[in-house]
This record gives C-alpha cells, sequence and structure tokens, in this order.
C-alpha cells in the first residue's frame, strides 16, 4: 500500500521528486539483483529526539469554515498522531476581524470563516500551555478561472484546463474533493505548466493502472461517480513546503538521495507545520458524460 | 539594460588585456630562460625506457657514485644530470627493475639512452624498492599496477580507484562507489587526468565500477592536497593516470574474462621500435548476467524469491575503449596521440516508473615531447575531453528527455630544465575553452506536460602558468618552491541574473557572444621542504594553497552520472584551498620496511552547498538554490609497507576529521561531512604459497558515514511524516570486511606462448552486512555486498 501511494505522490507531485526518486529505486534494484545485498531491520535509536509541537491550519476565501490541527511529534516514529487539546486558537485579518476557533474533536479546531478574502493576509495565534506559536500568511488570489474544465480525454486520462498568466508566478495545489484519497493533492509551478494550458491541459493524472469505471481513481481511491476538484492559490512558502513535504515520498534517506532535510514552515517558535491562506475554486466531472 | 553592461565593459577590458598577457607571458619565460642557460661543462641526458616493451619510464633514479649526487627523470622519462667529474660511476634504479651501472669518461655532453631491464621486484627487488621509499616525497602515494591486479575485488573486475581507498587519506562515503574524497575534498575536487586529459566522471553503473580498464594503464600517481605547481584547478588531490604505451618489439595480447565484464589489450609495433600502436577495449554486461539470471529462474529446480518478479529485458552495459599511438621522430622528438572513449547505458525496468540514463567522457590527447638540448626538456599538450549525460524519463505525463554537456579544449605547455646539479626548474601553463550545456529537456511524448527548454550554456577560458624549482641546498636539504597563477574568465552568449540578499531575482543580464562576463584569478604558491635526517629517514614540511573554478553540483552525497557541473560565475565564486602537512618517512633497511607520518590541516573556502529541500532540476536560476560555505579538514596518517621475501605488507592508519559550515544550512552550526569518518585502517598482504599460487587479502575497517536520518514522525493533511535530525547527525555503525583472492599461474606458462591464470576470490568472506542506506520508510538497512564470490580468467600470448 505504501508503495502504491508512492508511486501516485510520484506520478504528480512535482518533476523533480520523481526525477530523483527513480534514480534511488533503479539503483537499490540494481543491488538488490545484481549484488547479492539484501535488506533488514535496523533501529536507528537516535538520542535526543524531543518532541515538537505541529500546527496546520488553512484559510481560504471560500466562507464555509476555517480550521488548525494542532499535535505533536512522536519521537518514537510511530503512525499515529499524538493530538494536543486544550489550546486556544485565534485566527484575524489585517483589519483586526478575529475568529476563536473552538475544538470540535480532539487537536481539532473550526470556526465559520467570516473574514476569508483574496489579497489579505491573516494571522494565526495558538496558545499552548504558557507557550505561544503564531504564523502569518498572505492570500494570494487564483487568476481568472472562467475557462476551467476537467476532461476525461481518453486513455485513461485527467486534464485540466484554465487560462494561466504568462507574466505572472504562479503556484497551484490541486485537490481531489471527491472522492478525497489518501493524500489527494497535487502542487505544481507554472513554470513546469505548459503555456497551452487552455487547450493543451495539464494532466492530472493517467497511467495504464488506471481504469476509470472500475479501477484506482486519480488520488488514491475509487472508482466514482464524480471527480470534484478544487484549484487553490498558493504562495511560494507554500508551494515549496509541499514540494519539500513530498520529498519524503520519494527520497529514501540513502546516499543517492539529497539530504533529507525538514520543509521550512511558517510556524514560531519551533513548531513544526504551516499556517496556509489560499483562494480556491471548484470544477466538478462527471466521467458517464463523456 | 545597455547602460548596466557598459558600467562593467571597463574592467573586463583590463581583464581582457590581462588574459592575453598570460600567454604572452608562457612564451617569452620559456624561451628567455633557455637561452640564458649556462652550459654546463660535463653533462649525461637521455630517455629511460624500459627494454620489453619501449616505454618510458617516470621518475627513475639516476645517481652518480663519483659525485653523489642524483635527479629523477621526469614523466617522460627524461633526465639530465650535471657532472663535475671525468671518470663517472652512474648508477639507473627503478622500482621493478635490474640496476644499471654505467662507467663513463666524460668531457662533455652526452647523450645516454637506458633501457632498463624487468625483474620480479617481490622476489629480488627489495632493497631498490626500500630506498625508492626512503625518499618518498610527501603527499604523493603510487599505486603498482600489477598489484591492483592481484587484489581481491568486486566480482573480479579489478579496480584502479577501489585500490586507491585503501591509502592512507583517501575516503568514500559508501562501500563500493568510485567517488574519493581525499583528506576532507568532496568528489569533485579531484583532478583525474588520463594522458593529461581531465576525466569528469570516473565511475560506470552508478559508480559501482570505475572507468579504468586496469589492463590499458601503465601508471597512478596520488597527490594528496599537496602537488607541484604544474597541477592546478582542483582543490584536493591529482589523479594522474597514464596510459601504456604500445608494445615497441613485439606484438602482446592480454585479457580478461570475467563474470560481469571482460576485456582485451592488443599491443604492438607498427613499425618496430619507432611507432607503437595499443588497443584496449573493455564491455561490461551486468544487465545481460542479471537478465539471464532471471530467465534461469524460470525453470522450476531454481527458485530465488528475488528474482521471481523481476522482467529480463534491463539494459545496463557499459564499454570503455583506450587507443594510444607513439611515434618515435628522432632522437630528440616523440609524439603521442591517445584517445579514450568510455559509455554507460543504464535502464533497470521492473518498475513502472521507467528511466534510461547514459553517459560517458571522451578525451582526445597529442603531445609532443621535445628534447631542445641537453638540459631542457619540453612537452606540448593539446586536448580535448568531452562528457555527456541523458536521462530519458520514460513516463508519459511526466516523461521527458534530458541532455546535457560538459566540454573543453586545452592547450599545455610544460618546459623541464635542469639547470645544474642543484636546480631543476620547471615551468609553463595552460590556456583552455570550456563549454557547459546544464540541461536541454524536450518532451518524449504528445501525452508529456513537459514543453522544451534549454537552459543557456555557459563558456570559460582559461589561462595558468607556472614556475617552480627543486633546489637542493645541499645533502641534507631539498626546497620545492613553486607558484601558479590560474585565472579563468566567463564569457557570453549567457544571461546573468543579479539576486538580493533573499536570493530573489533583481536584475538580468544579457551578454552577448564573446563578451567578457567575470574574471576570477589567484594565485597559487606551493612550498616544500625536505629534510633528511639520514640517509633512510627525511622529515617534510608542505604548505600548498589551491583554486577551483568548477563546481560539481551534486545534492547526494554519492553522486550520480546526471549531476551538473557549473563554472564559478558571476553569482558563484571559485573555491580555494590552503593547506599545511608535516611528514616524516623512515626505512628500516634491516626489516626492509618503510614507515612515514604525515599530519595536515586544510581550510577550504568556497565550498557549495544546497539550500534545504533545493530545487536543481532543470532550473536556470540554479545559484538561488546553493549556499557558500566553508570546510576545515584535519587529520594524521601513518603507513607501513613491507616486503620480505615472499611476504608484501601494506598498512595504513587514518585519524581524519571534516566539519563544515555553510550559514543558512544546520541553523549556521559546523556539522560533519557525510565522508567524516574518524577512523580508517586498511590491511593488504600478498603472500606467495608456491611459484604458482597467490593469496592476496584486504581488511578494511572505518567508523561508519554520517547520515540525516528521522527522529521523530507527525501528521500532515492526514498523513505521516517524519522529522529529520540536523544535517549529518547521525553515525552509522562501523565498517569492516575481509576479502580474500587466490591467483593461480601455471609453470607452463613460462615456456608456453600462451600464458594464463585464473583467480579465484571472496569479497567479504564473512558475509559483514555493511550499511550502504537507511531507507528512511521503513527504517530498514540496505547493505551492498553480502559475501561476494568469484572467479576470473586472464589470459596474454
Amino acid at each position: 500500500m505504501v508503495y502504491y501511494l508512492i508511486l501516485l505522490i510520484d506520478m504528480s507531485f512535482n518533476i523533480e521528486l520523481i526525477f530523483m526518486k527513480t534514480k534511488s529505486y533503479a539503483l537499490v534494484l540494481l543491488i538488490v539483483i545484481l549484488f547479492t545485498s539484501c535488506t533488514e531491520k535496523f533501529d536507528i535509536n537516535f538520542e535526543n529526539a524531543t518532541s515538537k509541537m505541529v500546527v496546520e491550519g488553512v484559510i481560504t476565501n471560500d466562507t464555509t469554515r476555517i480550521w488548525v490541527n494542532i499535535s505533536k511529534t512522536d519521537p518514537n516514529l510511530g503512525y499515529n498522531p499524538i493530538l494536543v487539546s486544550g489550546a486556544s486558537v485565534r485566527v484575524w485579518n489585517t483589519a483586526g476581524d478575529t475568529l476563536v476557533l473552538q475544538e470540535v474533536s480532539r487537536g481539532h479546531y473550526e470556526a465559520t470563516n467570516t473574514i476569508g478574502k483574496s489579497g489579505d493576509v491573516f494571522n494565526l495565534l495558538v496558545k499552548y500551555k504558557e507557550e505561544e506559536y503564531s504564523a502569518s500568511s498572505y492570500m494570494p488570489p487564483l487568476p481568472s478561472l472562467d475557462s476551467l474544465t476537467v476532461k476525461y480525454t481518453g486513455l485513461d486520462r485527467v486534464r485540466i484546463f484554465f487560462e494561466e498568466p504568462a507574466n505572472e508566478e504562479n503556484y497551484y495545489l490541486f485537490r481531489s474533493i471527491d472522492p478525497a484519497g489518501p493524500w489527494n493533492i497535487i502542487v505544481v509551478s507554472d513554470k513546469f505548466i505548459s503555456p497551452n494550458i487552455a487547450t493543451d491541459g495539464y494532466v492530472l493524472f493517467a497511467g495504464r493502472r488506471i481504469d476509470m469505471k472500475n479501477g484506482l481513481s486519480p488520488f488514491g481511491v475509487g472508482p466514482w461517480e464524480r471527480l470534484i476538484i478544487s484549484v487553490s492559490s498558493l504562495n511560494r512558502l507554500d508551494y515549496n513546503y509541499f514540494c519539500s513535504l513530498g520529498m519524503q515520498f520519494s527520497t529514501n534517506g540513502g546516499a543517492y538521495s539529497p539530504a533529507p532535510a525538514n520543509p521550512k514552515g511558517n510556524i514560531s517558535n519551533g513548531a513544526l507545520g504551516l499556517f496556509r491562506a489560499s483562494s480556491v475554486s471548484y470544477v466538478t466531472h462527471y466521467p458517464d458524460s463523456i | 539594460m545597455k547602460l548596466i553592461i557598459i558600467s562593467f565593459g571597463k574592467p573586463f577590458n583590463i581583464s581582457l588585456l590581462h588574459m592575453k598577457s598570460v600567454y604572452v607571458l608562457l612564451f617569452l619565460v620559456s624561451f628567455f630562460i633557455v637561452d640564458c642557460s649556462i652550459a654546463q661543462k660535463r653533462q649525461i641526458y637521455g630517455t629511460i625506457t624500459d627494454s620489453q616493451d619501449g616505454s618510458f619510464l617516470m621518475a627513475c633514479n639516476i645517481y652518480s657514485l663519483t659525485d653523489s649526487v642524483g635527479v629523477s627523470s621526469n614523466s617522460y622519462g627524461f633526465y639530465s644530470i650535471s657532472l663535475h667529474d671525468t671518470n663517472q660511476v652512474i648508477i639507473f634504479s627503478f622500482i621493478g627493475y635490474r640496476n644499471d651501472t654505467v662507467y663513463i669518461s666524460l668531457n662533455d655532453k652526452y647523450l645516454l639512452n637506458i633501457e632498463l631491464k624487468r625483474q620480479d621486484y617481490r622476489i629480488a627487488g627489495v632493497d631498490i624498492y626500500a630506498e625508492q621509499r626512503g625518499d618518498k616525497q610527501i603527499g604523493k602515494q603510487s599505486l603498482i599496477i600489477e598489484e591492483i591486479k592481484t587484489l581481491p575485488s568486486v566480482l573480479g573486475t579489478s579496480d584502479l580507484v577501489k585500490s586507491l581507498q585503501l591509502l592512507p587519506g583517501v575516503q568514500v562515503v559508501a562501500e563500493g562507489t568510485s567517488n574519493l574524497s581525499i583528506r576532507g575534498g568532496s568528489h569533485d575536487e579531484n583532478l583525474i587526468l588520463l594522458d593529461e586529459a581531465p576525466i569528469y566522471n570516473p565511475g560506470h553503473v552508478l559508480n559501482l565500477v570505475s572507468v579504468f580498464n586496469t589492463d590499458a594503464i601503465a601508471s597512478v600517481d596520488l597527490f594528496k592536497s599537496f602537488f607541484s605547481a604544474q597541477y592546478g584547478g582542483r582543490l584536493s588531490s591529482v589523479i594522474n593516470i597514464r596510459m601504456q604505451e604500445g608494445n615497441s618489439k613485439t606484438l602482446n595480447i592480454h585479457g580478461n574474462i570475467g563474470v560481469v565484464s571482460s576485456d582485451l589489450t592488443l599491443s604492438f609495433p607498427i613499425k618496430k621500435n619507432k611507432t607503437t600502436l595499443l588497443l584496449s577495449g573493455r564491455y561490461g554486461y551486468p544487465g545481460n548476467v542479471l537478465n539471464g539470471l532471471v530467465k534461469l529462474n524460470d525453470n522450476p529446480f531454481i527458485s530465488i524469491h528475488a528474482l521471481s518478479s523481476l522482467p529480463d529485458d534491463n539494459i545496463v552495459w557499459f564499454y570503455d575503449l583506450n587507443i594510444k599511438l607513439s611515434h618515435i621522430v628522432d632522437k630528440n622528438n616523440r609524439i603521442y596521440l591517445s584517445a579514450y572513449q568510455s559509455r554507460d547505458e543504464f535502464e533497470l525496468r521492473p518498475l513502472e516508473s521507467n528511466s534510461h540514463m547514459e553517459w560517458g567522457n571522451n578525451t582526445i590527447t597529442g603531445r609532443w615531447n621535445h628534447i631542445r638540448n641537453s638540459k631542457s626538456f619540453t612537452n606540448h599538450t593539446w586536448y580535448y575531453s568531452k562528457y555527456s549525460y541523458g536521462y530519458n524519463r520514460l513516463y508519459e505525463v511526466n516523461g521527458y528527455e534530458w541532455n546535457s554537456h560538459l566540454q573543453e579544449f586545452s592547450y599545455k605547455y610544460d618546459h623541464d630544465y635542469f639547470y645544474n646539479d642543484k636546480h631543476h626548474l620547471k615551468w609553463g601553463g595552460q590556456i583552455g575553452y570550456r563549454q557547459i550545456l546544464p540541461a536541454e529537456i524536450t518532451p518524449n511524448s504528445e501525452f508529456s506536460n513537459f514543453s522544451s527548454f534549454r537552459i543557456h550554456e555557459q563558456q570559460t577560458l582559461k589561462g595558468d602558468i607556472y614556475i617552480e624549482d627543486k633546489y637542493r641546498v645541499n645533502n641534507k636539504i631539498e626546497l620545492h618552491v613553486g607558484l601558479r597563477y590560474s585565472s579563468q574568465m566567463n564569457i557570453g552568449e549567457d544571461v546573468v541574473y543579479k539576486y538580493d540578499s533573499y536570493l530573489e531575482v533583481i536584475d538580468t543580464l544579457y551578454y552577448k557572444q564573446g563578451e567578457p562576463i567575470k574574471y576570477y584569478w589567484g594565485l597559487e604558491p606551493r612550498l616544500s621542504l625536505k629534510y633528511y635526517v639520514s640517509r633512510r629517514s627525511s622529515f617534510q614540511l608542505a604548505y600548498g594553497r589551491t583554486m577551483q573554478f568548477i563546481h560539481l553540483l551534486s545534492n547526494s552525497s554519492l553522486g550520480l552520472p546526471t549531476d551538473v557541473w557549473l563554472p564559478a560565475n558571476y553569482n558563484i565564486n571559485p573555491s580555494s584551498a590552503n593547506q599545511v602537512s608535516i611528514g616524516y618517512f623512515h626505512n628500516f633497511k634491516k626489516i626492509s620496511t618503510d614507515v612515514s607520518v604525515e599530519v595536515y590541516y586544510r581550510s577550504i573556502n568556497n565550498i557549495i552547498d544546497f539550500i534545504d529541500n533545493a530545487d536543481l532540476f532543470a532550473n536556470d536560476q540554479v545559484e538561488s538554490q546553493i549556499l557558500p560555505g566553508k570546510r576545515k579538514a584535519y587529520g594524521i596518517e601513518f603507513s607501513l609497507h613491507r616486503n620480505v621475501g615472499k611476504l608484501n605488507t601494506n598498512l595504513s592508519y587514518t585519524y581524519a576529521r571534516a566539519l563544515q559550515k555553510v550559514d543558512g544550512v544546520n541553523n549556521d552550526k559546523w556539522y560533519p561531512a557525510q565522508f567524516d569518518k574518524p577512523h580508517n585502517l586498511s590491511l593488504s598482504l600478498n603472500y606467495k604459497i608456491f611459484k604458482t599460487l597467490t593469496i592476496s587479502s584486504i581488511f578494511k575497517l572505518t567508523s561508519g558515514a554520517r547520515a540525516t536520518v528521522p527522529v521523530s514522525t507527525y501528521v500532515f493533511n492526514g498523513k505521516t511524516f517524519v522529522e529529520y535530525s540536523d544535517r549529518n547527525a547521525y553515525q552509522f555503525p562501523i565498517y569492516h570486511r575481509l576479502d580474500i583472492s587466490f591467483l593461480y599461474s601455471s609453470l607452463k606458462n613460462e615456456d608456453r606462448k600462451w600464458k594464463s591464470k585464473w583467480i579465484l576470490g571472496v569479497y567479504n568472506v564473512y558475509n559483514r552486512k555493511n550499511i550502504f542506506v537507511i531507507d528512511s520508510w521503513s527504517m530498514n538497512k540496505i547493505y551492498l555486498y553480502g559475501i561476494l564470490p568469484y572467479i576470473t580468467y586472464r589470459y596474454e600470448f
């Protein structure tokens, strides 16, 4: 399963990630096959590892809700989040309009979004046990997405079409809202988007393994009756953050991979995570209608 | 935009003049010094060659018993010795050759070409060898090719680079790779010269096999961070590899047949004693072996789990070709033409993420050796070197083809001047042109999301001059003083970005074809002092400064064939290093043992590292991903060489550290380099059990390499991720292994034309599972080689 995920991310996440990954796999394979090498469980047993705060928050211009997740890192390298309950969480805009988020489930804080607006700057403050964690983020506007469409273009290909402004530096996050897979996002810099995206489209997903009707869906689950994709604007910091995270899918931490590094987020006081403000648009597609 | 170019115009004009003056000076110096030479009364000069195949012998000792003075031959076998007395007794000696003693009555200059006869140094050449070692030069290590061939190796492919790894002061990040770290330098800081032409990637099959075919190599010298002013361009070492010359007497054919590669070398005279040709080729077929194994596995009686799910159409092969033509024009002139080509194709398709990589080196070298007079020897070298690499991503949506290359043309002039019995001068220089195309990307299918683009080429000119004097002050003290002036100029056509302190582009400058962009220069003083404590021991002190005008953008510690070379340019400074070392060398005659101790300290400036999670892929503003830093390295190296009767022992131990600091990485704190492995021990033994059977073994023990590892996990967007430690904060467990090999050579070989040898070996005898990589996904360690037996057949006729 993990491997399947790697493939999915690989195929769409970021070009250079794919690039690195292939090589490390190729190498490992060569070694495994040709030179009697093998793998064995290994206990790193790293000393001095401490638990750190992790804050993940999103505010959009879609006036539904704003949410923040708060958890802690696990020095035992476990797979379940250590959720943080009882924090006080506030978000406000430049004008000073403040939202106080309520803990709706353990570690998950929400409020109705009444302030999200493109072009504004938003601030986050988390207080937990005498410690304060803050962040601020600008919400970049999305370029006009009048032509935004998603098409199934045969050969198991889903393409997204829209007018990409040529003279701006833009970063996008595509998310599969429905169905929602375990890792249902792709980030892309317009540097890697063909100038003809309005007519040629950007291939969100394709591959021989995929059967649109009965097989696997673009982002990890399927089959689906309809496809809802959201397009969000990103700051460069957000884009780099997701790319760095994505590198974890592709790096094996080994000698042929780049030296791994933690993504650079915007939360203060040594906490990990990211507070992101994004403009967002949605597009729906019914495979049967083609 | 225009304004900017004009404002930069002036200094560039000056630097152009500056550059020009370098070339003019280069030639003036050479002629001037020759003309003002004062004729010494008595002299012997000539070249020293091997009697069997006519190849020249470098670093031979020529010693006058009468005058008690000596010199050594230069890299083309030329020597010249100035003498006082009329009746001379002169001894010519060289490792592995019989001494030749010449009695001569001398009144004037005398041309004396000497042919030395080979000798099995393991049996009878002990003393000569030992004497040679007593005279050891600080920082220099030489490999004996025959020794390399008998050492145990991975799958029987004798490997020059792996043999270098046994020497003190030489490190590798991970077992089995060819990227050397010498005295705390990274692997792009080594100048690897094959017949004077630089080789940019010394590895086949992702560096698991070195690109040099030992059967075509005559000699290998490694200069560790201190080298003669004759060499420049890299910070940490010079690995000077010389191809064999063709046999000028008779046809000789030899080769090896091995598990993953085989080779054949032909060497013969085109015109006896005048023109010779060497042809050598090697073909490696690991992919075919693998495909064969997979096919074999289909047999119900053989079932290897690891092979069962693999396809049998993998492409992994390589070849290398060496050609060398040498021609003796007359007694004073020789010309050589050597060419080298290597190629790799790499495609392992078991996973659906298909990719195809290919890379290769090409070099052509032309040389003209000229004996000007009894004291002067000149060598002109022209070379062309190209390293090209490509990557073909065969995945439809993100499919693309990436091609890249680096090529350089250069002319070098070297002058050896044996002024008198005290001074041996050398001077010369080099001019060159280098062009680098970092990336050209084209989509490889109509479904690809990629659009074609090309990252602009970078072009540079180089101009270096040097002069040095080997000055024998008296019988006790020898002084080596040298100075090198090295420079590089970036020229257009180019697009240059200017960045602010946040590495954001604030301006773009356009340069026309040939227009100067940036000029860098530096002075590199080299100094060494040798003090003979006794005839058999010396104390040496060396200081050297080196500069490097080219960087390898390698985001991984081991490097990949597709890593990009980039010159120092408008935004990236050249790097420089200073080193001080002290050494003591002693030869214990009674027990035929050489020991040496060397201590060094180096500081390296302007090394490059990358911002965290750097975006290097096809990035035309790659400078924005680079951070300059510094490194310090220090250590102590012990070595012991003993050659008694049938047993040959080499033991070395090194304690070495390499730490670096890059602002912007690791919270601006010092951190260890990946190859920072403090303790290194290696022992190689070679024992002739019978006349027909020799056993060799290698034992190696080092501290583990450094790595950045996961320290905790956390959840983001519903998925678990890992948090990493500080850069290289984790040290792998100790590395150690033992290899043994047996060489069988039939007694019949002595009488028959077809001579054959069998080599049977085991790599990693006790199956130590040394870590190669830790997979941070599965928390598994991957080890490269378990116990690995092999067999090789070597033939010669």
